[in-house]
């Protein structure tokens, strides 16, 4: 196995990790740009435009956010950290090893090929198109109840 | 790269990510938790999608990080107004999510 | 014609547009009226819309009464929020209230005529973020917050199991639609587990409930009116959907006693839940539980009658449910608390609201020969034709449970003498109006039930 592939895989399990573990969410935040900016890596061998998506797109849109909504709340951390944390422990090897026990069971895929993005765009806009069209009419209604919750309301206490 | 690798590190994510859900007690460190969860969840349709060439499954992974950038940005509004009501970002010392 | 078969989607999206310009214009009253309205006129529209398929959305008639019912919510919430909303001083925020209720009804109504597995999640998704939204549009009530947020995490954690068991299903089928599908493997009911538990949580199935009772309890109640029929609705229509014409065929039989038996245990969890409650929203959100684990056993049939009779179990539950919400709704505007203590001695202060409740509250409990009776009944003959007796033995069971908090809540109103000193306001005639229309129908529809149930069997091909 390609030692640079190991490394990466590696990293963003260990930033994984951090996201959960760390006290500060300020930190978990950046473990967490971490992970998905590892993860866009990873995206390079698989779908280059999947790649750019997630680093440019997602990591940069949802960190930004975030920090946002930490710095205007002003508490990045709390005296305890966890709340039970051995039943989500427990929770999460469960999930685990069943998802595991799932990808044992699928056949050997027959040989991996990047996925170009011209065949990737054809079959979107022909497949997707209806999923793409009621995306924007999702879109504009997060916009709008964003918008809504973060609005003042009139004499509100 | 190997197709068994990123699906094993994919239910890392989403194993990580259900932990937090379910553990960590500030508002934020769950939204990032959900975050994980989902990026475990895109990370593998599209190690499907690489592996055995459907397109299908890629095309939900870019709809999925579409839908979840428009529910984070919900669910951080709702989070600010809970702290302006409530000045509380702990989950399990509002009333309502202790249960 | 094609894209004639879509007209209440044209009719509900030109609404949104118009409820839009008629908010910027600063008139967030007339918005919502405006909603309601064009809610009413897609409705109507249904009747003189034909089958077909457009866009990738086909419309047929079980289409259509899916529909019918989402509309129906929809427009009974509209038109009781804005007295709702002058009382708890939230009209500045009526606009945003109704564009998003809007957004959630087309998400609903798409969810229905979807036919490939993307547009099942986007749809789904659109029926789901903006109620995250609407849940926390009263910004007086912390509790509100509070329960928007537990709304919005939980609803946002099962969007991820539903992501990953989408993905599991296009890989089934090798392609997006649905009919495609050869089996493969693990994949199916791997994939149709996840798909469970992302549509448990929207409807509130076992052990997916728990966050109901609280977002139920703090969110506006004509809101949480529409929160307990529509989604529900939706969630299990398509799930009938899926089962009959992708598990089913590709040979997974086993789904139906998943589902049977997630039916007996969303059924027995939500009726000795209900039991204790003192507070009327919590009541029904765990006897709203309970109704999901009675329509589950129309779905463990998997037959074409139990479709038909989850569509008519439905319809019966918008009139019964959403008018027993609106009903706390109009107590609320009251001045009274909408607990057992606060509705003491309703009859004194409003016969007409609480002989209303009264009807409502023998239809959820099934009493012949209200409308829920012939509910009940018909979704257990189907469990009953496919065999299931355990589950319409248990089902016959806690619906002698189920009456004991039924009529508790029935013998608060009509004989326990108020205990509230200060003086009640009237009830809000408008409110009171659509509660008293719907106790008619639920009455009225009891005595000639084949009027529903007729159009229900024939629209699910039974």
């Amino acid at each position: 196995m390609n030692p640079v592939f190991t490394l990466l895989v590696v990293l963003v399990m260990a930033a994984s990790l951090g996201v959960v573990l760390s006290r500060s969410v300020f930190r978990a935040a950046y473990f967490l740009a971490f992970a998905l900016v590892g993860t866009g890596f990873l995206y390079l061998g698989m779908s280059p435009i999947f790649s750019a998506v997630q680093i440019l797109l997602y990591t940069g849109g949802v960190l930004t956010l975030v920090i946002f909504a930490v710095m205007l709340s002003g508490k990045p951390e709390l005296s305890t950290v966890f709340h039970r944390p051995a039943q989500g422990l427990i929770a999460a090897l469960l999930v685990f090893f069943a998802l595991l026990s799932l990808t044992a069971r699928l056949p050997e895929p027959p040989e991996p090929r990047t996925i170009p993005v011209d065949v990737f765009a054809a079959y979107f806009f022909r497949e997707g198109a209806l999923a793409f069209e009621i995306l924007s009419l999702l879109l504009l209604a997060a916009l709008f109840g964003a918008l809504a919750v973060a609005r003042k309301q009139g004499g509100e206490g | 790269m190997s197709f068994r690798a990123l699906l094993f590190l994919s239910a890392w994510m989403f194993a990580t990510g259900i932990f937090g859900v379910l553990s960590r007690r500030h508002v934020v460190a769950l939204l990032l938790s959900i975050e994980l969860l989902f990026n475990g969840v895109n990370l593998a349709l599209l190690t499907f999608a690489w592996a055995y060439g459907a397109l299908s499954a890629a095309s939900l992974a870019f709809l999925g990080i579409a839908v979840t950038v428009a529910e984070v940005a919900v669910g951080l509004a709702i989070f600010l107004l809970v702290v302006r009501l409530t000045g509380k970002a702990a989950a399990d010392e509002l009333k309502q999510l202790a249960g | 014609m094609q894209t004639a078969s879509l007209l209440p989607v044209w009719l509900v999206l030109a609404t949104l547009g118009l409820t839009f310009l008629v908010d910027l214009s600063g008139r967030p009253r007339t918005a919502l009226r405006v909603a309601a309205l064009g809610g009413l006129v897609a409705l109507l529209s249904l009747i003189w819309t034909p089958d077909g398929a457009f866009l990738g959305l086909s419309v047929d008639a079980y289409v259509r009464f899916a529909q019918a019912v989402l509309l129906g919510a929809a427009v009974l919430a509209l038109l009781a929020s804005p007295p709702y909303m002058r009382h708890f001083r939230m009209e500045r925020l009526a606009g945003d209230y109704a564009l998003l209720l809007l957004f959630t009804l087309l998400g609903g109504m798409l969810l229905m005529s979807v036919r490939d597995w993307l547009a099942l999640f986007v749809a789904f998704e659109l029926l789901s973020i903006p109620l995250y939204a609407a849940a926390a549009l009263n910004k007086r009530s912390p509790e509100g917050a509070e329960g928007a947020l537990k709304f919005f995490l939980f609803g946002s954690v099962s969007s991820a199991f539903l992501l990953l068991g989408v993905g599991m299903m296009t890989l089934v089928s090798g392609s997006t639609a649905f009919s495609s599908v050869v089996v493969r493997e693990a994949f199916l009911p791997a994939g149709l587990a996840l798909l469970l538990v992302g549509f448990g949580f929207k409807v509130a199935m076992f052990p997916f409930y728990f966050w109901a009772p609280d977002v139920y309890e703090s969110a506006p109640t004509p809101l949480v009116a529409f929160l307990s029929v529509a989604p529900k609705a939706a969630g299990i229509l398509i799930l009938f959907r899926i089962l009959q014409e992708v598990v089913l065929p590709a040979g997974l039989s086993s789904a139906l006693a998943w589902v049977a038996f997630a039916s007996a245990l969303t059924m027995v969890v939500g009726n000795l839940l209900a039991l204790p409650q003192t507070h009327l929203k919590r009541l029904l959100a765990y006897s709203g539980v309970a109704h999901i684990g009675y329509v589950l056993a129309a779905l463990a049939a998997g037959t074409a009658e139990g479709a038909g009779m989850s569509l008519f179990y439905f319809t019966v539950y918008l009139f019964s449910n959403m008018g027993a919400f609106l009903g706390v709704a109009a107590v609320e505007m009251m001045g009274l608390s909408p607990t057992l203590e606060g509705v003491a001695g309703l009859y004194r202060r409003s016969p007409a609201l609480a002989m209303s409740f009264l009807a409502f509250l023998l239809s959820l409990g099934g009493i012949p020969f209200v409308l829920g009776f012939w509910s009940k009944l018909f979704v257990f003959f189907a469990a009953a034709q496919a065999g299931l007796w355990v589950l319409v033995f248990l089902g016959a069971l806690l619906a002698v449970v189920a009456l004991f908090y039924y009529l508790n809540v029935a013998r608060w109103m009509l004989i326990v003498e108020e205990m509230q000193e200060e003086p009640a306001g009237p009830p809000p005639a408008a409110v009171v109006a659509l509660v008293v229309m719907a106790a008619f129908v639920v009455v009225v529809g009891g005595l000639v039930p084949q009027v529903l149930v007729q159009p229900a069997l024939l629209a699910a091909g039974g």
